[in-house]
């Protein structure tokens, strides 16, 4: 798969197949094409040339209007946690529901057990702009979760945190995995990459550098 | 399913529209006087139209003939005319019912009233007064008296002094009609316009939120629907606020708009019509609001 952004060629014959259930870990230095990895899978960008494929659909071929039912079996985070300012962590985190069609019930029931996963119930009437880095980053973890999606996309989601946070939001993320979800995290953290004894696949001007399947380290 | 997704889009638009405090009063202030501003263009062409009608009105010509004429006379040219297309209404008045009118006038007048005694005979004519259609029909109803078959028995008309004063009040009503519309047009074009930037800037601080609900899996429509909502309030508020203010403005005014109506008055144009102006207002002030809401946001839809 090629991925080209105006001249520069971000992404240069990836070839990447991650199994359900795996954690995946996409390290290199900034520029090495992390993020436009995790955007071609959630269809934010279309590859140049070369396909990607979510279980067996083509990404490629997927229309506009399609788009957000694909979308609705991924979950995201984001470094900047990408809260909506103007809805509270409940309303946040029920809004992924409300836009699957659940009932009141069913979003009242998965709401408040997906903050309660992640410690945050107590503030579930809370604005985001009340809440620490920390917890917002929680709360993005919630809405990511709560519908179960198959697939959990995390980029760089501790870049914005302190130490203390970030092993805590790591710890969560393990969690989220043993519970049957596949995650994909990019980080440049070395820490976060070397504990976790998980593939770690290294991107390096756009290539694979290394692809470590198990106990992967973070080499550069 | 769809009576769900419709509560909670209605829902959305008004959490929404209240959460957004202090932007909403702005945008929605800015509708106010929109509104504001077509209504009272409406009531001010009305009150141009009435005066125009009431200047109109006063126009006539009065036609006064010869002393010696018979009555039998003056009906044919009365019927004549009365058979005119252009002719509007005819009113006759004898020369010795204008007499008796004149000593009425007067009667309060010692001066007068002592020259009345020393008359022997009636001074005064039979006058035939003609209020035409269209001002413009005057000069032909006065050339037919003026040039026609009666002509003779016709001592003097009284439109050839004014005719030039009459037309050119023409000229000018016509005038006020136009450009008053034209006016009152690019006025409401103009409003329009600062409305709609208003939304649009009120949109561009829901970006974020679009782009996130986008991520999330929203399909376009969910995402816009409470915008769109958002952008109707607007409109609801903005037109409620502007009856009332309307009302106000006639309540405290009457006194002094009503010196330039003759017949009807401010309030009671008002009180016939406040429902006409509110629907006028709540229709444009909805469809100003979700036309500017939708094409404001739709360019942060994209897929």
């Amino acid at each position: 798969m090629y991925y080209n952004h105006g001249s520069v060629l971000s992404l240069d014959n990836i070839n990447l197949e991650i199994s359900r259930g795996e954690f995946v870990s996409v390290v290199g230095q900034s520029g090495a094409g992390k993020s436009t990895l995790l955007k071609l899978i959630i269809v934010e960008e279309r590859p140049t040339s070369g396909e990607i494929f979510f279980d067996k659909l083509m990404l490629s071929k997927v229309s506009d209007y399609y788009l957000p039912n694909l979308r609705r079996n991924i979950g995201v985070v984001f470094q900047d946690f990408r809260m909506m300012p103007n809805k509270t962590i409940y309303e946040n985190v029920a809004f992924t529901l409300e836009v699957l069609g659940r009932t009141n019930e069913e979003i009242d029931r998965d709401v408040l057990v997906s903050l309660d996963i992640m410690g945050i119930k107590d503030k579930s009437g809370f604005y985001p702009r009340q809440l620490s880095g920390g917890e917002q980053q929680r709360a993005a973890l919630a809405r990511a979760i709560v519908h179960h999606p198959a697939i959990l996309i995390a980029d760089e989601l501790t870049g914005n945190l302190d130490l203390l946070n970030t092993w805590e939001i790591i710890k969560l993320l393990t969690k989220i995995n043993e519970m049957g979800t596949t995650i994909i995290l990019a980080t440049h953290n070395r820490e976060i990459v070397n504990s976790l004894n998980k593939r770690v696949v290294t991107l390096d001007k756009g290539r694979i550098a290394q692809d470590q399947a198990t106990n992967g380290k973070y080499i550069i | 399913m769809f009576f769900i997704n419709l509560k909670r889009i209605l829902k959305a638009g008004a959490i929404n529209f209240w959460r957004n405090g202090t932007v909403n009063i702005a945008t929605t202030s800015i509708m106010t006087v929109t509104l504001l501003s077509i209504s009272i263009l409406l009531v001010l062409n009305f009150l141009g139209q009435k005066a125009v009608e009431n200047f109109k009105d006063k126009i006539d010509i009065s036609v006064y003939f010869n002393p010696d004429v018979s009555e039998e006379s003056i009906f044919k040219v009365r019927d004549e005319l009365a058979a005119m297309p252009e002719v509007k209404s005819l009113s006759y008045l004898s020369k010795d019912e204008a007499w008796e009118r004149f000593k009425a006038k007067h009667s309060s007048n010692p001066v007068i009233s002592q020259g009345i005694a020393e008359l022997d005979t009636n001074p005064l004519y039979a006058t035939l007064n003609i209020k035409a259609k269209n001002i413009d029909d005057y000069p032909k109803i006065s050339d037919f008296l003026s040039r026609g078959k009666y002509a003779e028995i016709i001592n003097k008309i009284n439109f050839e002094q004014n005719k030039q004063g009459i037309e050119k009040l023409s000229s000018i009503v016509n005038a006020i009609q136009k450009g008053g519309l034209w006016i009152s047009l690019i006025f409401a074009i103009i409003s329009v316009f600062v409305i709609f930037n208003a939304i649009r800037l009120t949109m561009y601080g829901y970006r974020q939120e679009v782009e996130i609900m986008r991520l999330v899996g929203a399909g376009n429509w969910y995402i816009r629907a409470p915008f769109i909502v958002e952008g109707a309030l607007y409109g609801v508020i903005g037109s409620i606020i502007s009856i009332v203010i309307l009302a106000l403005f006639v309540y405290f005014g009457s006194d002094i708009i009503n010196r330039f109506l003759i017949g009807d008055t401010i309030t009671s144009y008002f009180r016939q019509n406040a429902l006409f102006i509110f629907g006028v207002e709540l229709l444009l002030g909805v469809a100003i609001g979700v036309l500017s809401s939708l094409f404001a946001i739709r360019k942060y839809l994209k897929a």
